[in-house]
């Protein structure tokens, strides 16, 4: 056999192996009934797991391949991090990025690690199940305005993970596309390296922001896979295409800001392609949390991934 | 010589939120109550001693959806959190954009006839309704804000023909797309040609100097923004760009229930007069104050105004002393 005859049989057997699944959104939007009972400070724990529950079931049935349980209780993904932790306090009402969404500024001089993770993990013992945090790099550009790693808060989310022994890491890394050095990016690896918890699969997960030209950077970051925001940024599939992707490359192509329901043929056609394109596992995903969905459009999104993974496959 | 006024919104009392969730109100009972809700905040302002008060938005529900049920073409898809365990009814667009009659008429009427004081009204700009609103019809946010400022325009001409002569646009969206803020700029003046009325617009709660130096061509009066939550530091901007309009400046934090003090609003009155002489400074809270306790509300807007006024004796007294020591020879 000729080499080349070697090389396309390699790619069909490559693509035999290859998984093709998808992802939940990493967060879910809270109802306002769970909503109202925290706000009167009422015991809202069993409401809670009734919907964790609820949640995990919709993913199992809409053929999924990871679950999360939508943190639910998280304020948003900064000051739901940050309650991983210990020695921080709220500051300023800030947006978060372009959305009519706000979070409160984390404040700290020294932080600790915090047992509550095991607690919450309780709630989702699936062996494929997908956690979030917000990345190092992004927390300090949120909290302190400088894009720079936060060793502080990488050393100390590092121990608070530790509870984590199977299933994905979702790094939310979007400060990134604010413009990235390769310099940052190097140490950037560095700290995600030390978070991952050992048997944890980790995904760094960029969105907001068209940054596909400097995709070849990002491959350079020592993480698992990479989670891509191609509604924002459509360019991504093409430098996929180009530049090849990472044992777990991550389409982010459901628009998770806009109720608008995508027609499952044509993210399965997109999903197809991307998979043709990449050596890796390949997922279909949101292109961000369902957080400001109103939620039953969110449990309709879910249903709508599981429906176009099954035309792709 | 500082105009004391508000952003818009005012908490609503308590007993009108039980008695607009009762299923068993008529809906005259309702008007009624609305009524005497405005009322009501009109006298907690003045007694504040605000020169320029507005009717607390006591009749609607939120600055979005309120104007997306009285335009043609939305529906509403569910609440949706902004943070916290605060949400709004969020709805979408799903065919084009229609005037359906006036929204604000009838309540500025009835404001009007409440008070003897200057009355703002607020209205929520163009930009604002299509970044806010799901889009499930229009090609581009463009599109939609383009079609939505013709229907806002309307609304102000209407206000102003029925007396109102101080409108503010609320555009908080503006400061959230540094990267469209040239033709939501476009779209802004759309929305305010032609009305024969002071014009104000609101941003807040973004990064001002990503907007600027574009932003200054909107064809306003005044901004009114928010300083207080972020430490005065964008009065530098103003200074920098040589900012010369009317400043609507933010000294009361209205996400915080902690009540500033005189000093506090004075020492931000204080960094305002090095950028802008006192007739062009009117003091505000930073935004609406809807999300504190109708009790916090009212004693922040005292605070407020005996700021405004210790400063305007300060200032006073200053130009005395100047006057008098320019007379020595």
């Amino acid at each position: 056999m000729s080499q080349q005859g070697r090389r396309k049989s390699y790619k069909r057997l490559g693509q035999f192996f290859r998984l093709m699944g998808a992802f939940p959104p990493p967060s879910y939007p809270r109802p306002p009934r769970l909503g109202e009972l925290l706000r009167k400070k009422r015991d809202a724990r069993p409401l809670h797991e009734k919907l964790v529950q609820e949640l995990l079931a919709l993913q199992r049935s809409s053929g999924l391949s990871a679950t999360s349980d939508g943190r639910l209780l998280w304020d948003n993904v900064v000051e739901g991090s940050m309650s991983l932790l210990e020695g921080w306090e709220k500051a300023d009402l800030v947006r978060f990025f372009d959305n009519n969404y706000f979070f409160r500024r984390p404040v700290y001089s020294s932080l600790k690690p915090s047992l509550r993770l095991g607690e919450e993990l309780r709630l989702n013992p699936y062996s494929n199940r997908l956690l979030t945090v917000i990345g190092p790099a992004s927390l300090s550009y949120l909290a302190r305005g400088k894009l720079t790693v936060d060793w502080d808060y990488a050393r100390a989310m590092a121990a608070s993970l530790r509870p984590m022994d199977r299933g994905y890491l979702v790094v939310q890394e979007p400060a990134l596309l604010e413009g990235p050095t390769s310099d940052l990016l190097s140490e950037l690896s560095d700290a995600l390296r030390s978070m991952r918890p050992p048997g944890v699969k980790t995904i760094m997960m960029v969105y907001f922001k068209p940054f596909s030209l400097a995709y070849e950077m990002l491959l350079d970051v020592a993480v698992d896979g990479l989670w891509l925001d191609c509604v924002s940024d459509p360019g991504w599939l093409t430098a996929i295409k180009e530049k090849g992707g990472r044992n777990i490359t991550v389409l982010g192509l459901m628009d998770s800001r806009n109720t608008l329901l995508e027609k499952p043929s044509s993210l399965a056609g997109s999903l197809v392609s991307g998979s043709q394109t990449v050596a890796g596992d390949v997922f279909l995903a949101p292109n961000w949390g369902f957080d400001i969905l109103p939620y039953p459009v969110a449990k309709q999104k879910t249903r709508l991934l599981g429906q176009a993974l099954k035309e792709a496959s | 010589m500082f105009t004391t006024s508000v952003i818009g919104s005012y908490p609503k009392p308590k007993w009108l939120l039980r008695t607009l969730s009762n299923r068993k109100t008529s809906e005259e009972e309702k008007r009624s109550a609305l009524d005497d809700a405005v009322r009501l905040v009109l006298k907690e302002q003045e007694l504040a001693g605000v020169d320029i008060p507005s009717d607390g938005e006591m009749r609607r529900t939120e600055m979005t959806e309120y104007f997306t049920s009285r335009i043609g073409g939305f529906v509403f898809k569910g609440p949706v959190r902004v943070w916290g365990n605060n949400y709004f009814n969020k709805a979408a667009v799903v065919d084009r954009v229609t005037y359906l009659g006036p929204m604000l008429v009838d309540e500025f009427r009835f404001a009007r006839a409440s008070t003897e004081r200057r009355l703002k009204v607020p209205i929520t700009g163009p930009y604002t309704i299509a970044d806010w609103s799901f889009n499930e019809y229009y090609r581009d946010k463009l599109e939609l804000a383009d079609d939505l400022a013709g229907i806002i325009n309307r609304e102000m001409r209407e206000l102003a023909a029925a007396g109102a002569d101080f409108l503010q646009v609320d555009e908080p969206a503006m400061s959230t797309h540094p990267e469209e803020v040239s033709w939501a700029v476009d779209v802004l003046n759309k929305a305010v040609a032609g009305v024969p009325a002071k014009l104000a617009v609101h941003i807040c709660y973004g990064e001002y100097r990503s907007l600027f130096p574009r932003v200054l061509d909107a064809k306003v009066d005044q901004f009114a923004l928010e300083f207080t939550n972020r430490r005065f530091r964008d009065l530098g901007l103003l200074k920098e760009y040589g900012y010369q309009k009317e400043l609507g400046l933010g000294v009361i934090d209205v996400h915080n229930p902690k009540v500033e003090t005189v000093e506090e609003v004075k020492e931000g009155i204080r960094k305002a007069l090095e950028v802008l002489p006192p007739e062009k400074i009117y003091v505000n809270p930073d935004c609406g104050l809807k999300l504190l306790s109708k009790e916090t509300a009212l004693e922040k807007l005292k605070v407020m105004v005996r700021g405004a006024r210790e400063m305007e004796r300060e200032v006073e007294t200053d130009s005395r002393i100047r006057q008098l020591s320019s007379g020595i020879p």
